[in-house]
């Protein structure tokens, strides 16, 4: 198995205090555990600004691991979101993907994602 | 509409968007940039207007706090509070161009948006290219654009010359080499 570098964008509103970046990691990588991914570990972290949009300011989170799928992985985010009760969508990206993720989805819903990025994916390569 | 291929292979048919992404708020100067386009249907939004602002993407590594001038991550000030007077504000520090976005709706500022697009099919073995020129800034921006196609090798001389020559006469529009 390959280690695998994702990017999970979290919006915010302002730059978070040491503290609550700590906070927020912790609960990342339980949601991580909760789905059985217990090598995950955040390797960065940084900001994010869209310039030209009005919600522009994301946290990134650079995590590394070896021991999922990427239907897992995004299961574990969804489930960062839920307990975290974070209303907005969050993107997942890796080198191939770029999901959008919500705390409402269900595992179906994120299986059904995957598969359609892993079509669109597979269909630019060939 | 882009037409696709008779296979409908996509690789036979690459797409080039040139833009300002960004400008200096005292000068006006910007910076300008070229995205390969991955998805055919992407070029063909951009021809209909559905797609044509562009939005630089900005990683930044740290933040100031503009009270005691340390990390903001550190420090025990917060935002929008206000201290002997002073509001905190946010000061970016270590910032680095990572990408662009294309938008579907306007960006904050209306200059920055994709003013010319570049599509190049290979037609048994001969390449055909086409360029489109949508609104721009100023004249020049679109000349600059079909100089940088020609700088980056995306298009020989003389269709360089064909495109600045098409487009002396007309501001908008889209001509085809050869």
């Amino acid at each position: 198995m390959v280690d695998a570098k994702l990017f999970v964008h979290l919006p915010v509103d302002k730059p978070l205090k040491v503290k609550e970046k700590e906070e927020l990691i912790a609960e990342l990588l339980s949601a991580f555990k909760s789905e059985r991914i217990l090598d995950a570990k955040v390797i960065d972290s940084y900001y994010s600004e869209e310039r030209a949009l009005s919600e522009p300011l994301s946290i990134v989170f650079v995590i590394l691991t070896a021991m999922a799928n990427i239907a897992t992985i995004a299961m574990a985010v969804r489930t960062f979101l839920r307990n975290r009760n974070v209303k907005k969508e969050i993107t997942l990206t890796t080198e191939t993907l770029k999901l959008t993720i919500k705390g409402n989805m269900s595992d179906r819903d994120i299986v059904k994602l995957v598969k359609e990025y892993g079509k669109i994916a597979r269909e630019r390569e060939e | 509409m882009v037409k696709l291929p008779e296979n409908g292979k996509s690789n036979f048919l690459k797409a080039f968007a040139f833009g300002p992404i960004m400008f200096a708020s005292d000068t006006g100067g910007n910076i300008k940039i070229t995205l390969a386009i991955g998805n055919l249907q992407v070029a063909d939004r951009i021809i209909s207007g559905e797609i044509r602002g562009l939005s630089p993407e900005l990683k930044i590594r740290k933040w100031e706090c503009s009270i005691c001038h340390d990390d903001f991550e550190k420090c025990d000030h917060e935002v929008g509070e206000r201290y002997s007077g002073l509001e905190c504000q946010l000061i970016a520090r270590g910032i680095t161009f990572s990408g662009a976005s294309m938008l579907t709706v306007p960006p904050k500022d209306p200059r920055c948006r994709i003013t010319d697009l570049l599509l190049i099919r290979e037609e048994n073995g001969r390449k055909k290219l086409e360029w489109y020129g949508f609104r721009v800034n100023s004249e020049l921006d679109r000349f600059r654009s079909i100089q940088s196609a020609y700088d980056s090798k995306l298009i020989p001389q003389e269709a360089a010359f064909r495109f600045g020559e098409f487009f002396s006469i007309n501001l908008t529009g889209n001509t085809v080499y050869p």
